[in-house]
């Protein structure tokens, strides 16, 4: 393996202990109410093209227990996660536990990620999407666990195609993909068990 | 006087363990975890369970899975059967406080984390809050069948007909249905899952609960969760509804008519009372009848 030169890393977190559990809250708050958006603090310096949110959430997960997939013209940011959390790095999208894709990445079709058994259905990716705009109370309509009776959520980068393919995969529940998405500083949950209408 | 009390760190943070104890590898397993648990809400997740500093069976996942997610700003409360002041309540609230320093609370309202054995609290839960279940046996299904890998099908099948000839049975034989804690739930049409040993009485409060629901078993080493606005259906059949314990008394202290009482022995000669089992909201109540008195005169556990 190559060594890695940490002149040109930047910095993670400067308290891991406390920025990961903050983070880590915020993340199980989107998660437990889908639709809410809250704003992550952090002060570690993203790799370009990664949201401070984005880049927070995967510093606080990721560690030498999970694979991560980036897309592959993004190896500084591949270096900054190896070193921070020791991450290994998985070179398609389908064997990795957390896929993160940035606004110019090529989505890969949410069916070909980890979708789990329907005896360990956790057994699944979860992607960190950056998008462009996440904007609430207008776009598609969710509802199920978490919301009280429905909200919406719009977001430019999940188009018709992107609900077509995630109401098909939904036949397939408990198996699923947990998407966080990410927007600069901002962060949303679109755990599977959330239900889109049109 | 408020029954919110810090602790002084100066004094009392053990600072030879890291942050609520656990280390941080096991911490982001957890949470990992636990995100997964909320995204299939009813699934039991399995997670790497540690040795914790107290046996399994005194609330080991409950403990690990608080210690995943309490934060320097949280407000805990502990409790065991409703009672703040109980040995394993004590324990836990101040193992926390010692390993996190963070500020603890005996009201159920100015919680933010509560960590519970056996009892949901009588004063309705709030959207910022976090309740974690001590859970012995997650596996609702395991006393009929103790074989994991079939279990592990019938979850996965969502082939719970065995749970239903359990409750069927009891009707048989005692022509109601005698499950009176632990009664299997339906969470989202999906899962069938073991609510923990809460009395029967708690179930309804499970069912679109504002506050987040966790759940953590050490020995058996699952993590599940309910999200908030949840669908959560107690096990029943049309002709033998679901119902939960009333009572002929009312608590002797509070005069509550609505709580959960727990029946106490005061003699040898047949005496006896019902009082509350939640000790805050029987305390809440006296304060409303007479003065905030009740509540000074009681030692501040926070104060350990």
């Amino acid at each position: 393996m190559s060594t890695i030169n940490i002149d040109h890393v930047d910095a993670g977190f400067s308290d891991t202990t406390q920025a990961s559990q903050q983070v880590f809250r915020l993340g199980l708050h989107v998660f437990a109410r889908p639709g809410t958006l809250v704003e992550v603090p952090s002060d570690a310096v993203a790799p370009k093209g990664i949201g401070a949110a984005a880049n927070a959430l995967l510093l606080a997960l990721l560690d030498q227990d999970v694979s991560l997939y980036l897309a592959p013209q993004r190896s500084a940011a591949a270096t900054y996660y190896r070193f921070h959390t020791g991450c290994t790095l998985a070179s398609i999208p389908s064997e990795a536990d957390f896929v993160f894709v940035g606004i110019e990445d090529e989505m890969p079709s949410v069916e070909t990620l980890k979708m789990g058994t329907e005896y360990a259905p956790d057994e699944s990716a979860t992607m960190v999407r950056e998008v462009s705009l996440i904007e609430v109370g207008v776009g598609m309509t969710l509802t199920g666990p978490g919301i009280q009776t429905e909200t919406r959520l719009m977001v430019p980068e999940l188009d018709t195609a992107f609900a077509q393919t995630r109401s098909e995969i939904a036949s397939l529940l408990p198996r699923g993909v947990d998407i966080f998405l990410t927007c600069a500083n901002q962060l949303c949950g679109l755990p599977r068990s959330t239900r889109i209408g049109v | 006087m408020s029954a919110v009390t810090t602790l002084d760190p100066a004094i009392n943070l053990d600072t030879g363990y890291n942050f609520a104890y656990l280390d941080e590898r096991t911490k982001r397993m957890i949470r990992r975890a636990i995100l997964k648990a909320v995204a299939i809400p009813g699934y039991q997740v399995p997670f790497g369970s540690r040795e914790m500093p107290l046996p399994y069976g005194w609330g080991t996942g409950g403990i690990q899975v608080t210690a995943s997610i309490i934060g320097r700003h949280d407000v805990l409360k502990v409790i065991d059967q409703g009672a703040d002041d109980t040995v394993n309540a004590v324990n836990i609230r101040r193992f926390f406080q010692r390993t996190t320093g963070v500020v603890t609370t005996e009201r159920t309202v100015e919680a933010t984390l509560i960590q519970t054995r056996h009892r949901i609290p009588e004063t309705p839960l709030q959207e910022n809050q976090i309740i974690v279940y001590q859970v012995p046996i997650p596996e609702p299904l395991a006393k009929l069948e103790p074989r994991e890998a079939e279990t592990k099908k019938m979850h996965g099948l969502s082939e719970y007909g065995l749970m239903h000839v359990k409750l069927y049975e009891d009707i048989a034989k005692f022509g109601y249905i005698a499950t009176t804690y632990d009664y299997p739930v339906m969470v989202d049409d999906r899962y069938l899952m073991a609510p923990s040993p809460i009395p029967k009485f708690d179930n309804p409060k499970m069912n679109m609960n504002p506050a987040l629901q966790l759940f953590g078993a050490g020995r058996e080493k699952r993590i599940y969760a309910i999200p908030p606005y949840t669908k959560v259906e107690s096990l029943a059949f049309d002709d033998h509804p679901f119902e939960v314990q009333r009572w002929q008394q009312h608590c002797a202290l509070c005069g509550a008519k609505e709580s959960f009482l727990d029946e106490v022995i005061t003699d040898d000669q047949g005496g006896r009372m019902f009082l509350c089992s939640d000790t805050d909201f029987c305390q809440e109540r006296r304060g409303e009848v007479a003065s905030t008195a009740a509540l000074v005169e009681r030692p501040l556990s926070g104060s350990v």
